[in-house]
């Protein structure tokens, strides 16, 4: 009896373990394939949107171009408050402090070199497009979710205007020129009020020097690599925002869902372009 | 006359051959089965159905918005299968829609931006000339002192109004206008009857040709009076019934609840 109880208890627990292992199995296919087709999805949806950027550029200009406009405002000078005050934390908590470091030691030399690779070929971009994330990329997803559910999109397709062309393009080209934009603020900027801390905190560099070894570290490499992380992080953000909003069909509740996975998305394709962009950059030094 | 149409060597401007209606939000999944439909130019059809049956949707697809899931939508002698986005789009231009509820007017925009949206989109008239030609849709459907005013400003009874001076601002050959009276007053349903029938009367399309309207309800009762030809969606099937005369004559049980107005909102 006892014995029959045994192995009646450990059939159990190798079952057990078996369907746990399953569901493990089961759990990890499921979030690979959601991954894979949400890769997929979101390529065609780059496709399609740069091929209407493209062949419609022109179409509707009266109407798009406002639009354009309307998107390239709200992400560069609207956001340009708070544009300053990161640019400000960025001299004061990063740049003020390592200048002060640097000149302790007696390596003021390195100053513009340092300047250069953090500010100007890492942070600047970066600040800026998480800026773009948090303040228009979930209200790009909030706004077209909305469209959707309000049924906006099919009132555009009977009256013959491409969707796309009409909600995402002005996005698009909005989202890029506002992420180069306040990439470009956001780096000058942080040089300005990083050599005022410094120089509050007395540290024995004028700002000749300052920015001459700025200027000397600097390379046509490094201006290039502000325009492609800028446009490159735009559309990312960009095409993902509305990928979320638009192009699955969705209810009023899901909405909170779409927003959090547009931005964690966007996150890791930002971080995955920076790593890109540098290895190619560090490439081409070799 | 279908007859007269026939007679007169016309075309069909839409042709829906054994088509299978689409989900609008569930993928891949049929709402509607065997639909075969002509319309003529100059016709009235008004196509009942209780909520929920699937009237819009046919409607899109019949305007082809919507894709069928099978069988063959013929647009003014098109095949709509075999066209490019472009070439569907030259087709819509042809064809004014006006939603149910509150028409689906863009919220952003003013009464006056969203009459004149699809003329300045698709033709980038001067601003002059799409607001003079807004004003006059305006003017037709009452609501030109309206004009300025954002959709959250106006009255919710009158924004399907706007959709209709949106809708025949390109002077469509073909109308499609989904449960106009769903959720009005009784003076507001009077207005919607009159205005529709005053267009059917005397509105001309772009090409110069009478304006062909569709029509969607669920209570047919205001319109027993009307001329018009009647078709029905009943438990995902589609019936063409045909002349109004013939067909109230002996109603099936089905249309006799339409016309007892027990079919309910949709």
């Amino acid at each position: 009896m006892n014995e029959n109880t045994e192995n009646l208890c450990r059939g159990e627990s190798e079952s057990r373990r078996h369907y746990s292992f399953v569901a493990l199995a089961e759990s990890i296919g499921r979030k690979v394939f959601l991954f894979f087709n949400t890769v997929k999805g979101l390529i065609a949806f780059t496709l399609i949107s740069l091929g209407v950027l493209i062949y419609k550029f022109n179409k509707g200009s009266c109407i798009i171009h406002p639009l354009i406009r309307q998107q390239a405002r709200r992400c560069g000078t609207e956001l340009l408050p708070i544009v300053i005050f990161i640019s400000l934390a960025i001299g004061f908590l990063l740049i003020g402090q390592t200048i002060a470091i640097l000149s302790r030691f007696g390596v003021k030399d390195l100053i513009g070199v340092l300047m250069v690779s953090v500010v100007i070929r890492e942070l600047g971009a970066l600040a800026a497009a998480f800026i773009i994330l948090g303040k228009v990329g979930t209200g790009i997803v909030i706004e077209l979710a909305t469209s959707r559910a309000l049924k906006e999109v099919e009132t555009l397709e009977t009256l013959g205007v491409d969707p796309v062309h009409y909600l995402v393009v002005p996005r698009i080209v909005g989202v890029i020129a506002g992420t180069i934009s306040l990439t470009v603020y956001l780096i000058v900027g942080g040089i300005i009020s990083g050599y005022l801390f410094a120089f509050l905190q007395e540290v024995p560099i004028q700002p000749l020097d300052y920015f001459r070894q700025i200027a000397d570290a600097l390379s046509y490499l490094d201006f290039a690599i502000i325009f492609i992380k800028g446009a490159g992080f735009g559309l990312i953000i960009s095409i993902t925002a509305c990928y979320h909003g638009l192009a699955k069909p969705i209810n009023l509740n899901m909405i909170s869902k779409a927003t959090t996975s547009a931005i964690m998305q966007s996150i890791v394709g930002c971080v995955i372009l920076d790593a890109l962009v540098i290895v190619v950059y560090l490439v081409l030094l070799a | 006359m279908e007859e007269i149409n026939k007679t007169s060597g016309c075309e069909p401007i839409i042709v829906m051959k054994d088509v299978t209606v689409a989900h609008p939000e569930i993928p891949n999944t049929p709402l509607i089965k065997s639909v075969n439909w002509e319309v003529f130019c100059g016709e009235f059809w008004i196509i009942g159905g209780l909520g929920e049956t699937g009237k819009t949707a046919l409607l899109l697809t019949a305007a082809g918005v919507h894709k069928p899931l099978k069988g063959e939508v013929i647009l003014f002698s098109k095949n709509t299968s075999y066209l490019s986005e472009s070439e569907l789009i030259k087709l819509r231009l042809r064809i004014g829609f006006v939603f149910e509820g509150s028409g689906n007017l863009f919220h952003n925009l003013t009464i006056q931006e969203n009459v004149i949206l699809p003329l300045r989109y698709h033709y980038e008239c001067d601003i002059s000339v799409s607001n003079k030609k807004a004003n006059e849709m305006l003017d037709l459907v009452g609501m030109l002192e309206y004009r300025d005013k954002l959709p959250t400003e106006v009255p919710k009874q009158y924004l399907k109004r706007v959709a209709l001076a949106r809708a025949l601002i390109l002077s469509p050959e073909v109308l499609f206008v989904d449960d106009p009276l769903k959720n009005l007053d009784v003076s507001q349903e009077q207005w919607w009857i009159e205005t529709l029938l005053y267009l059917l009367k005397e509105f001309k399309s772009a090409n110069g040709t009478p304006l062909t309207l569709i029509v969607t309800v669920s209570d047919l009762r205001p319109w027993i009076t009307y001329n018009h030809k009647v078709a029905l969606i009943h438990q995902n099937e589609y019936k063409c019934l045909g002349e109004k005369d013939l067909v109230y004559q002996n109603p099936d049980p089905y249309l006799a609840k339409l016309l007892m107005g027990t079919g309910g909102n949709g």
